[in-house]
């Protein structure tokens, strides 16, 4: 159970965008558009992908929002 | 909105009309859901859905595995003249038996529940709403020994009143 425990409470690493409406874990997998995509280790260019549709998507916050092209 | 019919002008050549399913789709139960999908604000097409579903504190979008070229999903045509309407029946194959698929069997055959079906194409189908929902009726059936084997025919069916498809994130991951 401790073990357990540890491995819940286990900070996820750092990341260049927040994740909203999903319980963080390591692992957050979605299907979108066909592919698979694991919100908690996304590439850059899944990243900037995803961050075009804030309404399909809704989960992915990033203070450059306004960089990414629409 | 006042109906105005685009052109329809067939192939091009491009399209992939691969028929059958993909061979996982999604159940979403009815007692999951927070908030339903929804279209955009100002649709191009208002029988496109363009959020989420957002469901309760724990809950998933639910994978559910098919044979290969043993899924397929009939639109039907219901009702009479000026009351027509859908008949959606999803018809799977699930292999074996085990634990959680007895579990499944169990549970779901009096629940309510709206399907996600990814079609060959890339197009995913919406199988029911916040207002109409889908049943489960479950066949477990052990076969013969030189027939398709042991596992599960499951068929999915209800009414609608459209045709849906879904065009946002499919949540795997628990709602917190």
């Amino acid at each position: 159970m401790a073990k357990l425990s540890k491995v819940g409470l286990a900070p996820p690493p750092p990341r260049p965008y927040s994740i909203i409406g999903l319980t963080p874990a390591a692992t957050m997998p979605i299907d979108f558009e066909g592919q698979r995509y694991d919100l908690a280790n996304l590439t850059e260019s899944e990243l900037s992908y995803l961050l075009q549709f804030p309404q399909q998507v809704p989960y992915l916050q990033t203070d450059n929002v306004g960089d990414v092209p629409v | 909105m006042a109906i105005e019919y685009k052109d329809l002008l067939g192939p091009n050549g491009e399209e992939n009309n691969m028929g059958g399913t993909e061979q996982i789709v999604y159940l979403i139960r009815k007692s999951d859901v927070k908030t339903y999908p929804a279209p955009a604000a100002a649709p191009a097409n208002k029988y496109v859905m363009n959020t989420p579903y957002v469901l309760n504190t724990g809950k998933k979008a639910m994978q559910l595995y098919t044979t290969e070229d043993m899924s397929e999903l009939d639109l039907g045509s219901n009702g009479e003249a000026d009351g027509k309407s859908f008949k959606p029946m999803l018809k799977l194959f699930y292999p074996g038996i085990d634990e959680d698929a007895i579990q499944f069997i169990n549970d779901v055959k009096n629940d309510k529940v709206n399907m996600l079906v990814p079609l060959n194409n890339g197009k995913i189908i919406q199988l029911g709403s916040g207002k109409h929902f889908m049943t489960v009726s479950p066949e477990m059936k052990t076969g013969t020994v030189s027939g398709r084997g042991l596992g599960t025919f499951i068929e999915i069916s209800g009414f609608v009143p459209n045709i849906l498809f879904y065009s946002a994130a499919v949540p795997l991951t628990p709602a917190p």
